[in-house]
C-alpha cells in the first residue's frame, strides 16, 4: 500500500533551512547597503557570476 | 503561502531588493509548474511515446512570449545578458547525455526542482546527484572544452531584433505544424486551460527574471554552486579548480548562498512548487518502485548535473532560455537533447518504468 510521506518534506525543509543558515554564519559577511538597483535592467552590466551558458572565459563574440 | 512571504521579507531585508524580487519570480515559477504539471520532460515522452503534442506546443507557447519580450530589451539594452553560451563538442554530448538521463530520471533541471520542492520521493533523491553532478561537470568543464568550441552566436546581436523574432517564431511555428501534421488520436495528457496559462506565465516571468537580475532564467548554475559549497565546507580547496577558482567564481563561494540569482530562483521555485501541490493536497505524493528504478534514477541524476554544465544549461538554461534570448545553441541543445530522450524513453521501458 503506498502511504503520503509528510515527514520527508518536513526533513528536506527542514535541511533546506539549516545548510541556508549555515551558510550564511560562514559567508563573507554581506553588506545590505551596497545592494545593486532592484532592476539591472537599465543599471549596467549585472554583477552575478553565473548563469548555466556562460563559458568559464568570458565569451567575447555575439 | 506565509512561508513564501516570510522568505521574501528575510531576503530582501539581508540582501536586497533585486534579491527579493528573485526569490517572488521564483516562487511564480514553482507554482506554475506544479499547479499545471508543467513538464519538460513529460512533454517530450508523450510526443515521442504517444505523438501527443500538447506539451511541447505549450512549451513553444511559453518559448515565444518570453522571446517576444526579451529580444527587443536585448537589443536595446547591450549590458542585459543572453543564454549565450559557446556552440561545443562539450554542448553535443552533453545535451545529447541530458536528453536521455531526463527521460530516465522523468524530470529535467526545472522538473527535478519542483517536484523536490513538493516531496516527490524520486526527485528528492536524484536532487543530491543533480547537485554534485553540477558541481562536477562545472569542475571539469574547461577541460571538456579543449576538445573543441567556437565562440557562442546570437542572433539578436547578428541579425538583428525584427529579424531574431521573424527567424524563431516561423522556426517554432514550422515545429508546431509538423507536431500537428503527425499527432496521434489519443486524448491529450494535459486537459483545460491551465497548461497554456502556465506557459504564458512563465514566459512572462523569465522576461521579468531578465529585467531583474539582468540575465535570463537559469537553474544548473545555482546547483552546482550548492555542490561547490558543501565540498569547500567538507575542507576541500577549491581555489585551484580550473572553473572555481576563477575570481568571480571564487568571490561567490564566499558569498551567502542568497548573493547568487539562480540560487534564489531555484530555492523560491522549491517553495512556490510546494504552495502550489499544498492547494491542490498533491504534495508528498508516495511512490513504489523497485531498487533498480531507485538506483537508475540516482544515476541520472548525477548524469544530468554532469552533462547540463558540459550543455551550457538544462531545459532551462539552454532550451527555453537560450532560444527566447535568441542563442544559436539554445537550438543545438534542443537537437541533440531531443535525439537523446530517444534513447532515453527506450532506457526507461527497459526499466520498467511507466510512461
Amino acid at each position: 500500500m503506498k502511504r503520503k510521506l509528510p515527514w520527508l518534506i518536513a526533513l528536506f525543509w527542514a535541511a533546506v533551512v539549516l545548510l541556508l543558515v549555515l551558510d550564511w554564519r560562514v559567508s563573507t559577511p554581506h553588506d545590505r547597503f551596497t545592494e545593486p538597483p532592484p532592476l539591472a535592467l537599465g543599471n549596467g552590466p549585472a554583477a552575478d557570476a553565473g548563469h548555466c551558458s556562460l563559458a568559464p572565459v568570458a565569451p567575447n563574440s555575439r | 503561502m506565509l512561508g513564501g512571504l516570510a522568505g521574501f521579507a528575510a531576503i530582501t531585508w539581508l540582501v536586497g531588493w533585486r534579491q527579493g524580487l528573485l526569490w517572488l519570480i521564483g516562487l511564480g515559477y514553482g507554482v506554475l509548474l506544479s499547479a499545471a504539471a508543467f513538464g519538460f520532460t513529460t512533454g517530450w515522452r508523450v510526443w515521442i511515446t504517444r505523438r501527443d503534442p500538447t506539451g511541447l506546443w505549450a512549451q513553444f507557447v511559453g518559448i515565444a512570449v518570453a522571446m517576444l519580450i526579451s529580444v527587443p530589451l536585448l537589443a536595446a539594452q547591450p549590458a542585459l545578458q543572453g543564454a549565450d553560451g559557446p556552440l561545443s563538442i562539450s554542448l553535443l554530448i552533453g545535451a545529447f547525455v541530458f536528453g536521455a538521463a531526463m527521460q530516465v530520471a522523468d524530470g529535467c533541471g526545472s522538473g527535478t526542482l519542483y517536484k523536490a520542492g513538493l516531496g516527490h520521493p524520486v526527485s528528492l533523491a536524484v536532487l543530491p546527484a543533480f547537485v554534485f553532478g553540477s558541481f562536477l561537470g562545472a569542475a571539469q568543464l574547461p577541460a571538456w572544452l579543449t576538445l573543441g568550441a567556437l565562440p557562442p552566436v546570437n542572433l539578436v546581436h547578428r541579425l538583428g531584433a525584427a529579424e531574431t523574432l521573424i527567424v524563431q517564431l516561423a522556426a517554432l511555428a514550422l515545429l508546431a505544424a509538423l507536431l500537428w501534421r503527425f499527432r496521434g488520436t489519443q486524448r491529450s495528457r494535459w486537459r483545460g486551460p491551465a497548461v497554456w496559462w502556465a506557459a504564458i506565465g512563465l514566459g512572462l516571468l523569465a522576461a521579468a527574471n531578465l529585467v531583474v537580475a539582468g540575465q535570463p532564467w537559469g537553474i544548473v548554475y545555482g546547483l552546482g554552486l550548492w555542490g561547490a559549497k558543501i565540498v569547500q565546507a567538507l575542507g576541500f580547496d577549491l581555489s585551484h579548480n580550473a572553473f572555481w577558482g576563477l575570481p568571480a567564481q571564487q568571490a561567490q563561494l564566499h558569498a551567502t548562498v542568497l548573493a547568487d540569482n539562480t540560487s534564489v530562483t531555484d530555492l523560491g521555485l522549491l517553495l512556490g512548487a510546494l504552495i502550489a501541490a499544498s492547494w491542490r493536497g498533491k504534495a508528498s505524493p508516495a511512490v513504489s518502485l523497485p531498487a533498480r528504478q531507485w538506483l537508475a534514477c540516482v544515476v541520472a541524476g548525477l548524469l544530468l548535473g554532469y552533462s547540463s554544465r558540459l550543455a551550457f544549461g538544462c531545459n532551462v538554461g539552454a532550451y527555453f532560455s537560450g532560444i527566447a534570448t535568441g542563442s544559436l545553441h539554445g537550438w543545438v541543445w534542443f537537437a541533440c537533447a531531443f535525439a537523446g530522450s530517444l534513447v532515453g524513453v527506450r532506457v526507461r521501458h527497459r526499466l520498467g518504468m511507466a510512461d
